[in-house]
């Protein structure tokens, strides 16, 4: 019997001690500090709490009832919706265009990458530091557009509801393109240089050649820069909070800024983490349907 | 030679744009206190290094600055292990609930920090780790555990199976394999992995401010804060204190930027 | 004197460093959280120094907390019966609800009779820091807020201070006209600048017993006065009289342009002073302070006057009498009121032998100056956005703002200000009105 039971251990332990060994600390780590701070998140969504008194009251849905009929919170989603859109088109459209200008460029080429990659390093809040002055109606973007006779498109940036969401996105991806630069040159370097010489028997200009065989070639690339760049503008806070704190009114007030008006500033934390979790949930949505559309051409 | 020179041209104003902005900061940095009021983008007419000196020694920043390196280098050292591990069974072994497992990395790619940020200080206090290094160092590993997965999982599915096969045929053990097998030839991933985490966690904010409510634990990003008044700013500090910040960053990115180029992606594109 | 400082901050961090080597001298810690401004709040690591070397037993630790990103840190560390044994927050019947019904901070009442407070705090500021009969917070400064201006400007387009809203009109208008065309600085963008307009105008058009009845009384924030208030802030903004786009302006950028000399005048408040200073150096003296005019025949001037926030004792901290001991320092002896009133922190209650022996910037004392003359008027609050709930001032925040954009009538703004006080007060997170219970 003993040793059956032995043998079994033995045998478990051999099946499961290595898998164990490469994925006990890790699961340990993630679990514990990040899935289950998620699902409490989760659990106080269903409460009205203050988050500070010890008591809390269980409201089940009626937090997300709410939020489905707050205007307010509308008016974020559609806000951060267009935030990341502008973020995302510039992050992988610009990214895109930007590597495949350096990897045409031998001479100097370190330097230019360098200095495009370089805000990549700079804090989240000396970004915003650094925006807010340059936004400013005389700061240096409308001095530089008014001495280059470009005076038509200066703007009072930070007040003007039509732009500062768009102000700010550029802010945002100016602070995190040299990241898909960089990620996209990687992936430009491992082209199968045979496909562009055959392009350019079959007669394919430049132009032709990015379209249809760079971009193609660069899908699973396109989709890390998507993710990463997408996570990252849903997630952004210390920009917007820093520069207008969702103003002028609500005009850049976004999913994330909401959310901390509410459960931080005003001490609504029930609430808060209903938008916390929408938020989880529109991104991860937003994810699932990119990967879908993404597979799609391939079966074309 | 003359669509080089356009090439050229344009990319150089790129990064003239994309430079404009720190310069700025760079200059307020360097500029003595008579020249602040003057616009930000003109050149500092003398130069003065008081406010460096001023962030180093009042502003606290000799002691952040240990803090911080200290932090970020466990974090880069330690996520590049964790995450190669669980990569390396996410790919080369095979187990029951892997499915559900994926789908647990690709949620905890998607969670907010801000929205989860109060359980998270319940979670570590609970385990006595609030105002410790440790505590910042495990929130820091698990909410940024899901991309290096990621990451490392796709370089890892362009290895050559082959080769863990004939290493598995020579009674290597799983460790073997993943120790002398598969890191070997993974030096791009890892070397990107541990430059990102370091980044991240050098640049982070609102965990350690949270996490770390005493002086003598706190990090750069937190000790910039207080050049950062409610109503006022101490803009010749807040610029100071950037540079100090970004100087490391700045030097170990160029270092290892020829390998960081192929590491992000290797794996992706095949 | 830059060096002396350094080298007993060497001596100190080393005897610090001793204590902590040797833990059978078993002082007392008490951790404390201050806020202000990056020039400002130098001034308690001044104290605390004087403080440890005359109390070897006691440690206190300041950690300065300048950002307003430190609160949302502050509470979950409270929340768990951690984080800072004295620390500051906003006061009034708002912002403190959810910390002292949670029975987070401690109950000062005991010290406040045991140490005589009483002889130096203001009735007023007892209201804003207490509630159901108990005190619970110390007040830490007065903050008034005046209308800054560039003499030199003035002089130079032969202007006086204005003494009637005919007067102001015509100021704005010849400063207009020689080609100011923001006249008055204000930053929008930051959102909370405004408010600082607006609580001084309501304050004016609604008189001190008129915000009190709506803050412990009947009274709406829908009532005629700041109907007609909010009229005449967005009336000014149409006038051109803040620039062409005061909402995309910010603070701090806008201060720049006004100690450079850009801007005429801005209304604003004393923790803007050590900065200022240090930035126009030997042009100090062409800076002033004045009163804003009445707004409307008849009107009166009143003060406004804010404590900046309150020094509150974390309920379960063990070094509750250390901490008390601190604040008796800081707030109720000669030497800590003349040490903060030096750095530009102007204490609560009467100042007489504090000013003897203080060496106070001269914009401070004119701000003083200019507040004392309209004092037997009595005081209106300044910074109504902080002393309302969270939701309000929210609300506030952006009414502000669409007045001045014009999308908003004066009518809808108030109303909206009302019905947000109204939840708020169905909610319960409103205090009970201030005033200490009778012993």
């Amino acid at each position: 019997m003993d040793d059956t039971l032995m043998d079994r251990l033995r045998a478990s332990v051999s099946r499961y001690g290595p898998l164990s060994l490469f994925l006990i600390p890790t699961l340990a780590i993630y679990l514990f500090f990040a899935i289950y701070p998620t699902l409490s998140v989760i659990g106080y969504s269903m409460t009205k709490w203050n988050g500070i008194s010890p008591e809390k009251t269980w409201v089940g849905f009626a937090n997300y009832t709410k939020m489905f009929s707050d205007r307010i919170f509308w008016e974020a989603f559609q806000n951060t919706f267009v935030w990341s859109a502008v973020i995302v088109v510039i992050n992988v459209g610009l990214g895109l265009v930007i590597a495949a200008l350096l990897s045409r460029v031998w001479r100097g080429r370190l330097i230019l990458q360098t200095l495009i990659v370089l805000p990549v390093v700079i804090s989240p809040m000396a970004v915003a530091t650094i925006w807010r002055w340059m936004l400013q109606p005389k700061g240096v973007i409308n001095e530089t557009l008014t001495s280059i006779g470009l005076d038509g498109l200066a703007r009072p940036w930070l007040g003007d509801p039509d732009v500062v969401l768009f102000a700010l996105a550029f802010a945002h991806s100016w602070s995190t393109i040299g990241l898909s630069v960089i990620i996209f040159l990687a992936g430009l370097q491992s082209v199968d240089e045979d496909l562009y010489d055959a392009a350019k028997i079959d007669g394919a200009t430049t132009f032709q050649a990015f379209r249809y065989v760079t971009i193609p070639a660069l899908r699973p690339v396109t989709a890390v820069v998507f993710i990463l760049t997408l996570t990252a503008a849903f997630k952004a806070f210390d920009l917007i909070w820093a520069t207008t704190k969702g103003g002028p009114i609500r005009f850049s007030e976004i999913l994330s800024t909401y959310m901390y008006k509410r459960g931080a500033l005003e001490n609504q934390y029930g609430y808060g983490s209903a938008i916390g979790v929408a938020l989880l949930v529109i991104v991860s949505l937003a994810t699932l349907l990119y990967l879908k559309l993404q597979a799609r051409p391939e079966d074309r | 030679m003359a669509s080089r020179l356009i090439v050229f041209g344009i990319l150089a104003l790129i990064a003239f744009l994309m430079t404009a902005p720190s310069a700025m900061t760079l200059f307020t940095s360097l500029k003595p206190p008579e020249e602040l009021i003057l616009p930000a983008w003109t050149p500092p007419a003398s130069i003065t290094f008081e406010h460096f000196e001023r962030v180093w020694t009042d502003g606290g920043f000799r002691r952040y600055f240990l803090n911080t390196i200290l932090i970020s280098a466990v974090d880069a050292i330690v996520m590049i292990g964790l995450a190669s591990m669980t990569a390396y069974a996410m790919v080369f072994m095979s187990f029951r609930g892997k499915l559900a497992l994926q789908v647990l990395f690709v949620v905890g790619l998607m969670i907010p920090v801000t929205a989860i940020i109060l359980p998270l200080y319940t979670t570590i206090r609970s385990v006595g780790l609030i105002n410790t290094h440790l505590g910042v160092i495990f929130a820091d590993l698990a909410l940024a555990m899901p991309v290096f997965v990621f990451m490392f999982s796709s370089y890892f599915v362009s290895i050559p199976r082959a080769l863990h096969e004939a290493a598995r045929i020579d009674g290597a053990t799983e460790f073997q394999i993943y120790r002398r097998v598969v890191m070997p030839v993974s030096v791009p991933a890892i070397i990107t992995t541990g430059l990102l985490e370091f980044m991240w966690s050098w640049n982070d904010l609102l965990l350690r401010l949270l996490l770390l409510p005493r002086e003598g634990m706190r990090t750069l990003s937190v000790g910039l804060l207080n050049f950062q008044g409610q109503q006022t700013r101490d803009i010749a500090g807040i610029s100071a204190g950037t540079v100090i910040m970004a100087i490391p960053v700045v030097l170990l990115f160029l270092f290892f930027q020829r390998h960081f180029v192929r590491g992000m992606t290797a794996g992706a594109v095949k | 004197m830059h060096k002396v400082t350094k080298v007993t901050k060497g001596v100190l961090a080393a005897s610090l460093a001793l204590t902590v080597a040797w833990p059978a001298l078993a002082q007392t810690e008490v951790v404390v959280w201050v806020g202000g401004e990056p020039g400002q709040a130098t001034v308690y690591d001044t104290v605390a120094e004087q403080f440890n070397a005359e109390n070897p037993d006691i440690k206190i630790e300041i950690v300065k907390t300048p950002s307003d990103l430190f609160n949302p840190a502050l509470l979950p560390a409270l929340s768990s019966g951690e984080g800072p044994d004295l620390f500051m927050f906003g006061t009034g019947p708002g912002q403190p609800a959810a910390i002292i019904d949670g029975g987070l901070v401690a109950d000062l009442t005991p010290y406040f009779n045991e140490n005589n407070w009483g002889a130096t705090i203001p009735e007023g500021v007892i209201n804003q820091t207490s509630s159901g009969g108990k005190l619970w917070a110390v007040g830490n400064e007065v903050e008034t807020t005046a209308m800054f201006y560039n003499k030199k400007i003035f002089a130079d387009n032969g202007i006086a201070v204005p003494e009637t809203w005919a007067d102001m009109t015509a100021a704005v208008g010849a400063l207009q006209a020689a080609g100011f065309d923001t006249p008055i600085g204000l930053a929008a963008a930051d959102k909370w600048p405004v408010s600082h307009w607006q609580s001084m105008m309501f304050g004016r058009y609604a008189g001190p017993e008129g915000i009190n009845d709506v803050m412990f009384g009947d009274g709406a924030w829908s009532d005629a006065p700041f109907v007609a208030a909010s009229a005449r802030l967005q009336q000014m903004g149409d006038d051109g009289w803040f620039g062409p786009n005061p909402v995309a302006v910010g603070y701090a950028e806008l201060m720049d342009d006004f100690w450079a000399g850009n801007i005429p005048m801005t209304y604003t408040g004393p923790w803007i002073i050590p900065g200022g200073l240090e930035a126009v150096g030997d042009r100090a003296g062409e800076y002033g302070v004045f009163q804003v005019p009445p707004f409307e025949d008849g009107q009166r001037i009143y003060p406004t006057e804010s404590i900046g926030s309150g020094m509150y004792i974390r309920v379960n901290s063990d070094a509750k009498d250390a901490a008390v001991a601190f604040l008796n320092r800081l707030f109720f002896t000669t030497e800590g009121r003349a040490t903060l009133l030096s750095g530009g922190t102007v204490p609560v209650g009467p100042l007489d032998d504090a000013l003897a022996a203080a060496d106070i910037p001269q914009l401070n004392q004119d701000i003083g100056g200019s507040a004392d003359q309209y004092r037997g008027n009595g005081t209106i609050p300044a910074f109504l956005d902080t002393i309302t709930p969270g939701n309000l001032t929210t609300a506030s925040y952006d009414g502000l703002q669409a007045l001045l954009l014009n999308v908003m009538t004066p009518e809808e703004f108030t109303a909206e200000l009302q019905a947000q006080w109204q939840i708020a007060k169905d909610e319960g997170t409103i205090l009970a009105p201030g005033g200490l219970s009778a012993q």
